[in-house]
Order: C-alpha cells, then structure tokens, then sequence
C-alpha cells in the first residue's frame, strides 16, 4: 500500500520500499512481497539481543513492542519530502528482490549465477540513487536453496511459502536496521536542524513570530548517502532548538524501531525545549509522536508515565493531574481524556505556522498531519466513542472493518463531538483547494471522504464523494485528451483502440473503479448491486427480478430521487470518461429503471411519467446505443445493456380466430350419447347433450398439434421514448412448441397488444412462461408474465427518526447486507404464466347445404320444409371418427326453458313436453350412409336431411355438428378429449295460417229424427265424406239415422280462421279411435272428412262428427315424457277433486286429438301443411262430460209379453212401440218385458248389482214413488247380473211390467260393483284421486222413458 | 440573499421545495445563487449534506429552531434548520448575493452589517428566519390536516406554496 499519510499511525512505521532486481515476472514479484507482508509486524521479545551496537543502556526490551514495516512496491515520487521532519514518508529501508528461479533458470553454472548477481547488485545500486532517510539498502534472493557463494551483502529468502521465513529475513532487516538508526544518529548529532527542511533561510527569515536560533543557519540540503551530510560550518553552534529538534527526531527514530519508552523520553524532552523555544511546528510533531508512542503503549497493555509535556498543554485547562500511573488500565484512561486535548494542541500548533509557505509543500504535509490527527478521534468514534482494545487494535494495525456492534465494556470514553471533527476535516479540505499540487487536493478529498464515512456522517460523506466523482471526471478527460495528443490521435476522434498491454491492467482497474461508483451511488442511497459480467442472455428468475424491485423500492421509499439520479449521472460521466463501457452501459440503464414513477403501468392512462425528461431518456438511449457500437473496439465485445423494465410482458392470452376452429374439452363419459355409428343425430331433447350447449364457464384454451396458433401479447413500455423490440418470441415450457420471432416497436408510455404466433409440435401440456425479447442495445432478455398491477404500499406511518442505510455491500458478506437492504414490507409481485392444452391433430369439417339457396326460410305455421346439409371433413391428413349432429332452434329453446318452471302443472308440462318431443321444430335424418362406416375419411361427405317445420316463434335454427378425432374406440378414451364444432344456421321466419280461436262440442240427441224400427237396414249407409255446406242438415241427420251408433257420436265444432293473405283449403279428418296408431301415415280407413276452402280473415265454423270416447281410467297419472326424473311426488296444490277432474279433461282431449288431423293448402302456391289442432282444441268439464263413454253402458228393449207376440206382429201399432232410443210407448194394462242391457266397456270383468227404479216422470219424489196403483212389476228390481260380465260383454236382466194406468213413466237403471274396485295404481302413486277404494256405481244415463197410453 | 427552502421528510424525501430571493432592501424576491446554472442542483446536495449535522445537533438541544446548522464555504452558503415533531425538518439554505458584497461599496457596509439581505450570521437574520419558520410550520400543520394530504407524500397544494411565498417575503 505504501505509506499512507493518513493513517492514524503513519508516524510509527517504516517505510520499507521492495523493487525488483534484475528480472522478475511481475505476479512473482507481487507474491514475494505478499510473502514479506506477512512479517510485517516484527515482535521486539523475539529480538532481545538487538541492542543499539554502542549504547546498551537503550535495550530494556523485556517489554513486548513491535515494529511496524510498512512493505510496498510503490513509491509516491510526487509526494513533498520534508525530511527530517517526516522521517517516514519515503522510504526508509530499500530491498532489492532477486528472482532465484529466475537466475538459476537463465543460467547453467554457479559461476555465472554470481557473476549474475553482481551485474544485478551494480544495477541496483546505480540505478536507484540514495536519497536522505534511506537506512538500509539490501538485496534479497529469494531461491529455493542458498546459492553456495553468494554474497553475505544479499540476504536470502527461502521460497518455501511460510510466514516463519519472511519473519526471519525481516528479523535480519530489524537488525540492520537498527544499526542504520545508529549510524544516522550518529551522522546528525550536533548538527543544526532547520524548521523546515528544503525551506530557504529567506522565507524563514520573515516568519517574526517563530523564533529560529541561529537564524542564519543554512538548510541542511541532505544530498549524500547514507544520510544528510550536514553542513560542517554549524557543527560546533547545534543550539537549543536544534538539540530539542535532534531529540525529537531521534525519538521518532525510536518510535519507528520499537523502543517506545525511550521514544516516550526523547519526546518529551524534545517537546519541553520545543515549547519553550516556541517551535511550533516541532513542538506539534513531537506531541503528535507522543500520542502514537501512548498509544502504543496502551496498545501493548503495558503501563506508561504521561510525560509533563503532556499533562500541561498550552492554553488548556491544566486537570489532566493524573500521577505516574503504575497500571495498564490507568494509563489507558489517562489517555482516554488527554487524546482530544493533545488532537486539539497538535492542530493549533499547526494553525499557527499556517501561513508559513516555504516551497508550498509544508502547509500540505500539515494539512495531511491535521487529518492524520483527526483520523485518530474519528477511529475512536467509530468504536462508539471509547476507547476500547479493539479501538486501539484498529488504530495502531490501522484495520477499517466496522465492527460496530461489538461493545467492550472494558473500554474509556473520550469526549469527541462527531461534527466538530467534520468541521475541522471540511476545513482542512477546503484550504486545500488552494494547493499548488494538484494531487494534493485530490488525495485530501479522498481522505476526507473516507474519514467522514468512518464518522458515520453519510450525507456529507456522499456529498464530497459526489465532488470526487466530478473531480474524476474532469481529469480522466484530461488525460484522455493528452494521451491522444501523445498517441497521435484527436481526441475528438473517437475512443483510441485498445491495445494488448492495456488488457491485463483494465479490468483490475475497472473493477476498482467500479467498486468506488457503486460506493458512491449507495452513498446516495441507491443500492446498485454488483456489476454484472457480460453476459449472452438474461434468464428470467422471479428471485432476481424481486432483488431489482426491492432496489427501485428502496430507492424510491426513502431519499431525495433527483439527488440519486444526479449521482448516477455523474457515475455514467466517470464510465465515460475512463471508459469503461460495460459499467456505463448497465449505469445507464439502472438511471432508466430508477427513473421510472411505476412499475406496472395502469391498465388506464395516469399521469406518472418518468423523473426525468424525454429529451433524457432519448439521450440516455443514444448513450447506451453508442456504447454497445463501441463496445467491441474497447475491449468488451458482446456488451450490451440490461433492458431497465422487467414487466414488460403484462399478459398473453390466446388469441381464438374463429368459432369453428375453437377447440370444447369433454369428458369421456360425454361420449355415452354416441352410438356404434360413426355420426349420430340427437333424437331425444329430454337427455342432456353435453355436446350441444356452449360451456359457459371460460375454458382453458386448447391448441392443436401442428397447427399455428396466435397469442395476444400486452406489452408496457413506461418511458416517454419509442423502444424497438428486435426480436421476440415467446418462452414456452413443456411439450415442444416452435415460436415465431416478431419484430415490434413500442410506442411511448402505452400498453400495446401484439400478436405472436407458435406452433406446438407434439400433444401435452403447454405452459407459456414469458416472452424472450431482445431489445434494441439490450441483452436478449426473457421476461415473465405480470399480469396483476404492482404497486408500491403506502408507509402510513414513517419512523420518525433514523434512517435507512440503503448500502449493498460490496464484499462478501453480502447475504447479511442485503438482508438489511429493504425496510419496507411488500407484495412480491407475482409471475403469472399460461397453462395450455395441446391436442393431436384434428380433422376440420366443413357443413354446407346444396338444395338450400339461402340461409333464410319462409315457412307458414305447420308448414314443413327439407333439405339436405353435407358435412366435408376438408382435412388433408386427419379423418374425423366422432360426429354428432344436433339441433337447435328458438322454439326449443324458448319451451326448455318453460320447462326449468317448477310451477307448471302436470298437464302442461306434458303439453310443452310434446310439442319438444313429438313434434320439433328442426329434424335430422341421415340419409344413404351405410352404418358401416366408421371413419370420415379426408374428402369424404356424409349427407343429412333436415327438415324444419314451422312452429310459432320459430325465428333461427341452427344445425351443429361436433366432431374429433378420437383415435380410439369411445370406451377406450380416458381423460378429457376435445371436439369441434361446426354450424349451420338457419334463419326463419314463421307467417300464420289458420287458427281455431274456438272449439266446442255437442252431443248428438240420441232422439234425433229416430226412426222406428228400421232403422238399421238403410241402404245408403256411405261411409264416404260428407259436404256438410252441400247437402244441409237434413242430409246430416238422414245420415246419423242410418247408423246405427249414431248414439256413439258427438259432434266437435271448431271455429277457423285464416290469417294468411291468401285463401286456403283445409281439410279436417276425424275418424275412430281404434286405429291411432296409424294416424300419420296417410288417410285414415274409415273417416269423417271435412273439407273448406277458407277466405283470408273470415272464420268458418266446422262441425265434424266425431265418436264418443271411452278411457277406463280417466284419472291416470299425467305421465311426464322425461324420462330422468324416477321418483314423481305430487307437487299439485289442487284438491282432488280439481285435479282428477283436470286429469279428466286431459286424457280426454288426448284421446281426442288423436281421432282428428287437419291439413291445409294454399291452392295458388301449393303449400301446404298440417293444422295445429292441439293448439286449438281445449276442453272443458263440460265438454269433457259430451265425449266420454261411461264404463257401464245401459240399453234398454221393452217387448210385449210371449204371448202377445203374434199380435204385435200383425199389428204393427202394437202393445210397444220404441220411438227413441229408450222412450218407449207402451199400451196400458198391457204386460211387457223390460230388457236392461249392461254393456261392460271395461277391461275386468265385472260383477254387478243391478237396480231398476221406476217412477213417475215430472213429479216430485214422494208422489213419483207412489206407483202402487199405477204401475207393477213381477220380479226384484235389486238383482244381481249373474254371471259377472266378461270384457266388452253384455248382461242383461228381465223385468216384466205393466203400466196400469195412463201416465208417463221412467224406469232408472244403475249398477253397483260387488265387490270394491281396487286401483291397480292407486297405492303406488300415492295419488289423491286414485286413492278412493270404494264400490262404483254407474247409472244410466238416460231412462228408460215409456208413455202409457190407452189402449 | 438568495434563499431555498425544502421540507424533507424523515426518509429524507423533500417534500416541499421553494427557491426564492430577498424582498427586503428592495430586493425583488427573485433567487441569485452564485453556482448559476447548477444551482438547483448544487442546494440540494448541500442540504442533503447538512442532514448529517442536523442529526447531530437535534440531540443536543430541546428547541425547534436549531438556528444555523452548517455552512458551504464554496458559496458562502448557510443552512438553517427547523425540526417537527415527527423529525420533518424545514431546511433553508440563505445565500447573500455575491454582486451586493462586490459593488456595495463602503457605504452600504454599515447597513448590510445588520440588515437581513446581506448578513446571513446576524441576530436579524437569525430571528426573520426563526419568524419565517414558525409561519411555515402552521401551514404546515394545516397543510397535514388536510384529510386528501398523505403523510410522506409530496405536498402539492398551490395555497400552501402561494402561502410560503408569502412568508418568505414578509420575512425574508
């Protein structure tokens, strides 16, 4: 290191200066002087037979002192040499290394290695002239063994690598140089000192108020070897000041060579006749002395006596009383209070020769004595003010690790005010600015940097750093410029190449140097972590990515911003100025980052923008831009810069082109709703589809194995400057995917979307980590995803004292530094990446429709229209195996979601249920593909019919098919698969035809035009239609009289109306009930027809015939056509009545509409369709009550007696004549037979109890029972129907009666079970109707009237 | 004299800044630093330096108006501090303007001895900035109050500017 004017103990050591002799490899001469360092602090006990030669009185060194050797290979030529006044700032001891390797390797013999080593030893000597201090001169030949003659003059260092060596050789040297101590003295004795050695007598002359003796004495110019020959002249007249003078330097010399206590005495000596003399300058150096020499003492642990010098100090308070102190502890308290007091008096003896100027290198060597002083208070304060061992440890090795957590209690405090050393260092700095040296003022600032940083006083620390910097600057340039004048060049010209000699030197230095702008940017508080090497790439590492923020945190939570941004310019302008490019360039960068208001730019436009100008950040782009051009001509190839914002990337999405190419996940079990078939058309609406609703929920957007897919980019830029991205593409992990490289340019302070591409190669997992961008000067760089927006927290509450050291450190406990970095607590910001799925290559299909012109339909209600839809799979290579056509229209739609209403009654959801199941709106056929094929090969076509019927509200239909590539048989897909779709949509519009605003029904009298007798053999009994408008009602009634169930119609008048413009033909069917099963497939067998032409907006009221209808049990359970739900509890709030008898009118009507059937056609344009009579026919109760057919069905036959028979054959007007269907005319007091016919309609045979009930007609009850005179009967009127009657058979019971007397009669019938009727269903259902399990009763439902009237 | 005022927070970010000249002795209150261009620059790396002092000193004494606390010799320039109890300190950097002290001439000596714009070190001066601080600590005070203001945050509101303009030419 040399010897550092600064340090606390300059003054105690030796300077020992090592040069090389003859030729030694520049590491191997570094090495041997680390070797000799080791042993640069020799112990005195070891060396107890080192005695001054001629004075054994001075060897009292049973105490344990050491001498300190200041062992360097540098020498500061340039530094003022006041000797004697500095004994120690050149150097002292001069050591010549010799190579042994070297020389024995060069040469053969020994001969000539000695003859070697004499050329080297004239060299040596001749080569670097003595100058006065020098004591010893030696050579050292360092060799593995010890040439056999070598010179006893060179010392020999084994080169074995141990300390025990090294400590022998500087042994030796302690040795010599004692004796050159002596001889010196020797030579300087009785020779007059002059105040300032190379001042002349002149300049002396004036300065009145030092008192010189002698004052004539001449200037002891030292000029020969060993040491100054002084004058002769003055030899004899040494004066008092001289002798004080000698004193003191013989006591520095003792001082330096370990023999502290003598030192201690001379000093004081010297010191007392200094201060009487009023030698100011001399009296200081020798207090200075005296204070290292205490301090050495207390160092060592041993007791020393406070010499009286030091105990009365000039203009002091004189208490520093303390007595001849016989303990190390005392001393060292003694010391304790008299260091700022000795500190104070040393700098106020200096003060008053300050304006001495002799030659203009005094006042600098003071104004390093004055910081040396401070530096010894400010090593105390940074031990926390007391004076510990350790302080004095640090202090006299002149270590500067800061150990401030370790107290010693053990210690003495020393008074010093931290502000009033700052002051007294900026003073001592600022009248340096006025030095005639210019390295002067440069190596005071440094030391006053270093010294305020020791003190703890940060800020100002950073301040004056900031002026070094700045001081920095300008001299590099200047050398710079001077250096291109001497290499021919303009500096103007650009930076000069490197050459090869400068390799090995820059990057040590620039490692140095880069150390000092890191130090001096964290003075400032922006903790720059270590430069990084150049490198090819950055990886993107979410922990380094933190480490940034927590930089940019740091920086922004605390401090003056502009401050630290103006410390990192003037970093930049020192990497400029050296150059040293790479550090510039990563500066700058970190300018940028730190320049920034915010992380992540808000997804809406704020007003943060940048600390610093656009003008700047354009200028700082350019600085990098031309740095990296540079780059490679100065020694840093490849170097480019850090890209400054880390969230670049903030989102990537999928970017989904179309629908048809959009891929839907399923499960496996999804594939139970296909069949054996390669394709399959949904029948069922009532069982889910899970192939027909789009999912609601967002999926996971899913990509196909060689196919290109597209990604939606959101890249921030938060400068005010356009950045050029060069190359991006993006990062994937995962199954292997083939980015495409893009080529963008981000606008200023925007969040730009950009479109990327890629293409997966094989199926798996796909995971999109970030983006690898490289930005335009800046490293290739891979960037993670930021989606969410980062902010940074508000500190509520401030601490409000102390502050954040923000400082990363530079040596290797780093870990425990940055641990420190961050006070403030903060979200980490979290990288979000995109999971995506890859899937084996899928086939792609294609639908189009060739009989359908257009996508857009017409079609009247009831209307139906066909065409075919073609399904192409247009893949080249993938055939698809799994097709599924469905539907999807407005109407089914509208009526599911009926459906999800819970409050619907039973029988309309049945209603709503049918018109989704049995009659949909679009309908899907395949047509001629053989169930065969399995596969749709690339190219192939399958066909579909579709047909689409005209429903009201049917506004759009869709046909979709989705498809895939399964690759294996349904049973055997595991996992989720994907399937595309295709659709073919339709549009629809849907014009009414004809409505039924009205429908009634009306029984047909049985009475009606009865006919006697004859009845049933007419001859025109046409089946045919029959034109009601035409032939009137006339016809109608000759044509119920001809059949002979006419009793068994009813008649069903519906109202129509035609809403279509144009006049349309309908023709209604209603035929029996029997054959329902036929109903759709052509003209019914046997039917009443009724056939209209309908006027546009008229309505025409139709009666149709239609018979009555039995159901044996019309209070069923209304089934539900969906087939999910298992378990049907009655939810119906109706009573029971209420339901059973809407549980009535719906099977009825049921029954009903499937005797009846209605088409309509427009005769003009030939359209045609059916009539929706089950939107217009509604039943009432009532109605209800006209159409059904009882179980029981009565008929009655009253014939004359046996034995009147002939008569009534020969008399056509008999004893009975039937004039309706049971209104009978019978002739009074004449016998006759009432037959009582039981039909059973039912499906069991039922036991019955029949009961006749005669009466007078038109009375009331108690006179119409009053029979007794009037009418007789022979047999029970209760009677039971023996046997039980079979199925669809008959029972008939006999009464014989007559009629007494003229009246009119009724004779009631009705029929009781025997035995109760038990529900087949009735338990299972729970149903309220059904639950009733009682004997039924059935009753006739007319009487059988007779009129008797006189014979 | 030339003045710059900076309120820094206790994590030493300024919150407040202000630079101004004297409008007494018919100065017109238009700053006249003597490092020009690098003015703005230059104070604020000398107050940020005088932290350092005013962490010292605010330990030694139960007052908050530490008077002058450090100096910048290079541009004759001192700094007066004022401490809040929550460790925001009101830093003003006073400059006497080098052009009076330069033609004043030995007539104006006797009176910038005393008066404000001239002498920086004077009892005058000393007690127009105590005055001046103490204004600026109640708007300060109100400025805190202020429920849309946040502790820590820059203080942005152009009454409270316009207010310690006021200030500093009534005292200044």
């Amino acid at each position: 290191m040399g010897y550092n004017p600064f340090l606390p103990t300059a003054g105690a050591r030796v300077n020992v200066l090592c040069v090389p002799a003859g030729r030694v490899a520049p590491g191997r001469f570094q090495k041997l002087i680390s070797l000799l360092q080791t042993a640069a602090v020799v112990k005195l006990k070891l060396e107890e037979s080192l005695k001054f030669p001629e004075d054994g009185s001075y060897a009292s060194s049973n105490e344990e002192k050491c001498i300190f050797y200041d062992i360097s290979a540098t020498r500061d030529s340039g530094r003022p040499h006041l000797f004697p006044l500095e004994t120690n700032s050149r150097c002292q001891i001069l050591l010549g290394l010799i190579d042994g390797e070297r020389v024995e390797d060069a040469v053969d013999n020994t001969s000539d290695v000695l003859s070697d080593l004499d050329t080297t030893k004239t060299t040596f000597t001749q080569q670097l002239p003595p100058h006065p201090g020098v004591l010893v001169r030696r050579l050292i030949y360092c060799g593995k063994e010890r040439p056999a003659s070598l010179d006893p003059d060179i010392l020999f260092m084994s080169d074995a690598d141990s300390t025990e060596v090294a400590r022998d050789v500087m042994t030796k040297i302690s040795r010599l140089l004692m004796s050159g101590v002596a001889a010196f003295m020797e030579d300087l004795k009785d020779q007059p000192i002059s105040m300032v050695p190379g001042a002349s007598s002149q300049t002396l002359a004036r300065t009145g108020n030092t008192p010189i003796p002698s004052s004539a004495s001449p200037v002891s110019t030292p000029g020969k070897s060993p040491g100054p020959v002084p004058p002769s002249p003055e030899t004899q007249i040494q004066s008092d000041t001289s002798r004080g003078r000698f004193k003191i330097i013989q006591g520095m010399y003792h001082l330096q060579c370990g023999l502290w206590s003598d030192a201690l005495d001379l000093l004081s000596d010297g010191a007392s006749i200094a201060q009487n003399g009023h030698d100011h300058l001399w009296h200081g150096k020798a207090l200075e002395s005296l204070l290292l020499c205490m301090l050495l003492f207390s160092w060592t642990g041993s007791a020393f006596t406070v010499p009286q010098v030091c105990r009365f100090l000039p203009n002091r308070n004189g208490n520093f009383q303390t007595d001849v102190s016989s303990t190390a502890g005392d001393s060292r308290k003694a010391l304790a209070r008299l260091m700022p007091p000795i500190v104070e008096t040393v700098l106020e003896l200096y003060d008053k020769v300050s304006n001495l100027d002799l030659g203009g290198s005094l006042q600098d060597v003071l104004r390093e004595s004055r910081v040396r002083n401070v530096n010894i208070l400010v090593f105390v304060k940074r031990s926390g003010g007391v004076l510990t061992r350790d302080c004095l440890d640090q202090l006299v090795r002149g270590q500067t690790k800061t150990q401030l957590d370790l107290v010693d209690s053990d210690g003495e405090t020393v008074a010093i005010s931290k502000a009033g050393l700052a002051n007294i260092l900026i003073e001592t700095l600022q009248v340096s600015q006025s030095s005639n040296d210019l390295t002067h003022s440069t190596s005071m600032l440094v030391a006053v940097v270093s010294s305020l940083s020791i003190l703890g006083l940060d800020r100002k620390h950073a301040f004056y750093l900031k002026q070094l910097m700045q001081k920095f600057i300008s001299k590099l340039i200047e050398a710079r410029k001077v250096g291109a004048s001497e290499a021919g060049i303009h500096p103007a010209a650009g930076l000069p190449p490197v050459s090869h000699a400068l390799h090995g030197i820059i990057p040590e230095m620039a490692i140095g140097m880069r150390t000092m702008l890191s130090l001096a940017a964290g003075a400032y508080g922006v903790p720059l972590p270590s430069f990084p090497p150049s490198r090819q790439f950055l990886l993107a590492d979410i922990n380094d990515i933190v480490g940034k923020l927590q930089i940019w945190v740091a920086e922004h939570s605390s401090g003056d911003l502009f401050l630290k941004l103006d410390m990192l310019r003037t970093c930049v302008s020192v990497c400029e100025a050296l150059p040293d490019v790479p550090a510039g360039v990563y500066l700058t960068s970190t300018i940028l980052r730190a320049a920034k208001q915010v992380i992540t730019l808000p997804k809406q436009p704020s007003t943060t923008p940048p600390l610093i100008s656009a003008e700047e950040q354009s200028r700082l782009l350019d600085n990098i831009r031309r740095g990296v051009s540079a780059a490679s001509r100065l020694g840093a190839p490849g170097c480019r810069a850090e890209y400054w914002d880390d969230f670049l990337v903030r989102d990537v999405q999928v970017f989904e082109r179309d629908d048809s190419s959009k891929l839907i996940p399923h499960k496996p079990s999804d594939l139970s709703v296909r069949g054996s078939g390669l394709t399959e058309t949904i029948r069922d609406p009532f069982i889910y589809n899970p192939f027909s609703k789009p999912k609601s929920a967002v999926t996971a957007p899913v990509l196909v194995a060689g196919q290109l897919a597209t990604f939606a980019v959101l890249l921030q830029n938060p400068l005010e400057v356009e950045v050029e991205v060069e190359d991006i593409a993006l990062v994937t992990k995962g199954c292997g995917f083939v980015p495409s490289h893009h080529s963008v340019v981000l606008g200023p302070v925007s969040m730009q979307t950009f479109t990327l591409s890629g293409m997966p190669t094989e199926e798996g997992d796909l995971e999109v980590v970030g983006c690898r961008a490289r930005i335009r000067n800046c490293y290739d760089q891979e960037f993670l995803v930021f989606r969410e927006d980062w902010h940074l927290p508000m500190n509520t509450k401030q601490s409000a004292a102390g502050r954040v050291r923000l400082r990363t450190s530079r040596t290797a406990d780093a870990s425990e530094e940055t641990g420190k970095l961050i006070s403030v607590q903060f979200n980490l910001p979290t990288a979000t990446t995109l999971q995506l799925k890859v899937v084996s290559a899928q086939p792609r299909i294609a639908v189009k429709s060739n009989t359908l012109g257009s996508s857009a339909i017409m079609l009247l209600e009831g209307e139906s229209r066909v065409f075919d839809l073609d399904l192409i799979n247009e893949g080249t290579d993938v055939p698809a195996d799994f097709i599924l056509v469905a539907a999807e229209d407005s109407v089914s739609s509208r009526l599911q979601e009926a459906l999800s209403n819970k409050d619907l009654s039973a029988a309309e959801l049945y209603e709503i249920q049918n018109q989704l199941a049995v009659t949909p709106a679009v309908d899907i056929k395949k047509k001629g593909l053989d169930e065969s094929v399995k596969i749709l090969e690339p190219g192939q076509t399958i066909t579909y019919e579709v047909t689409i019927v005209g429903r009201p509200g049917l506004v759009s239909a869709t046909v979709q098919a989705d498809y895939a590539y399964l690759g294996s048989p349904s049973a055997e897909v595991k996992g989720t698969f994907y399937t595309r779709q295709v659709r073919f949509p339709i549009a629809i519009t849907v014009n009414g035809s004809v409505e039924i605003p009205r429908c009634n029904i009306l029984s047909v009298h049985s009475d009606f035009a009865w006919e006697s007798g004859a009845a049933s053999n007419g001859e025109e009994d046409s089946l045919g239609p029959v034109q009601t408008r035409s032939t009137g009602v006339s016809k109608l009634s000759h044509w119920l009289r001809t059949r002979y169930d006419a009793g068994e119609c009813c008649m069903l008048s519906l109202d129509l109306r035609n809403v279509w413009p144009q006049p349309l033909s309908i023709d209604i069917q209603a035929r029996k009930p029997k054959s329902d099963l036929t109903l759709t497939q052509g003209p019914p067998p046997e039917a009443y027809t009724v056939i209209e032409t309908l006027q546009p907006g008229h309505v025409t009221r139709v009666v149709l015939l239609v018979p009555l209808l039995f159901i044996e049990n019309p209070h069923a359970q209304i089934p539900n056509l969906e087939m999910q739900k298992q378990f049907v509890v009655a939810t119906s709030k109706l009573s029971a009545e209420a339901e059973a008898v809407s549980r009535e009118s719906f099977w009825y009507r049921e029954e009903l509409l499937k005797c009846v059937r209605g088409t309509w056609k427009e005769e003009s344009s030939g359209r045609h369709g059916e009539i929706d009579l089950r939107k217009g026919i509604r039943l009432s109760p009532r109605m209800v009550d006209v159409l059904k057919m009882d179980h029981v069905d009565f008929e009655y036959i009253l014939e004359p007696c046996d034995e009147e028979a002939e008569e009534v054959e020969s008399d056509a007007y008999g004893a009975v004549k039937q004039i309706g269907k049971s209104h009978f005319i019978l002739k009074s007091e004449r016998f006759a037979t009432l037959s009582v016919k039981v039909h059973n309609h039912t499906q069991d045979t039922l036991p019955l109890l029949l009961r006749l009930q005669p009466a007078l007609r038109h009375q009331p009850h108690n006179i119409a029972l009053d029979l007794s005179r009037r009418f007789a009967w022979s047999g029970v009127l209760q009677r039971a129907l023996q046997p039980a009657i079979e199925p669809g058979g008959t029972g008939l019971a006999e009464l014989g009666i007559i009629a007494l007397v003229q009246g009119e009669y009724e004779i009631t019938a009705s029929v009781e079970e025997i035995k109760a009727h038990r529900l087949p269903r009735a338990a299972k259902t729970g149903d309220a109707t059904g639950a009733v399990s009682e004997r039924r009763i059935w009753h006739a439902r007319s009487p059988c009237v007779i009129d008797a009237v006189a014979e | 004299m030339s003045y710059y005022f900076v309120i820094i927070s206790p994590a030493d970010t300024p919150l407040f800044e202000l630079t101004f000249g004297t409008s007494k002795a018919g100065g017109d209150g238009v700053p006249r630093f003597r490092n020009g261009e690098t003015a703005r620059y230059m104070n604020q790396f000398i107050v940020h330096a005088a932290l350092d002092v005013v962490e010292e000193v605010q330990w030694l004494s139960p007052n908050m108006w530490l008077k002058v606390i450090d100096n910048y010799a290079p541009t004759n320039s001192h700094i007066s501090c004022f401490l809040t109890g929550t460790n925001v300190r009101f830093m003003l950097l006073h400059q006497p303007s080098a052009i009076t002290t330069a033609s004043a001439g030995s007539r104006s000596s006797t009176i910038s001895s005393t008066s404000i714009p001239q002498n920086p070190t004077s009892p005058q001066t000393e007690e127009a900035i105590r005055q001046f601080m103490n204004e600026v600590f109640e708007l300060w005070v109100k400025t805190l109050m202020n429920p849309f203001y946040t502790i820590g945050k820059p203080i942005k509101s152009p009454v409270f500017r316009q207010r310690v303009v006021g200030a500093g030419r009534k005292w200044l």
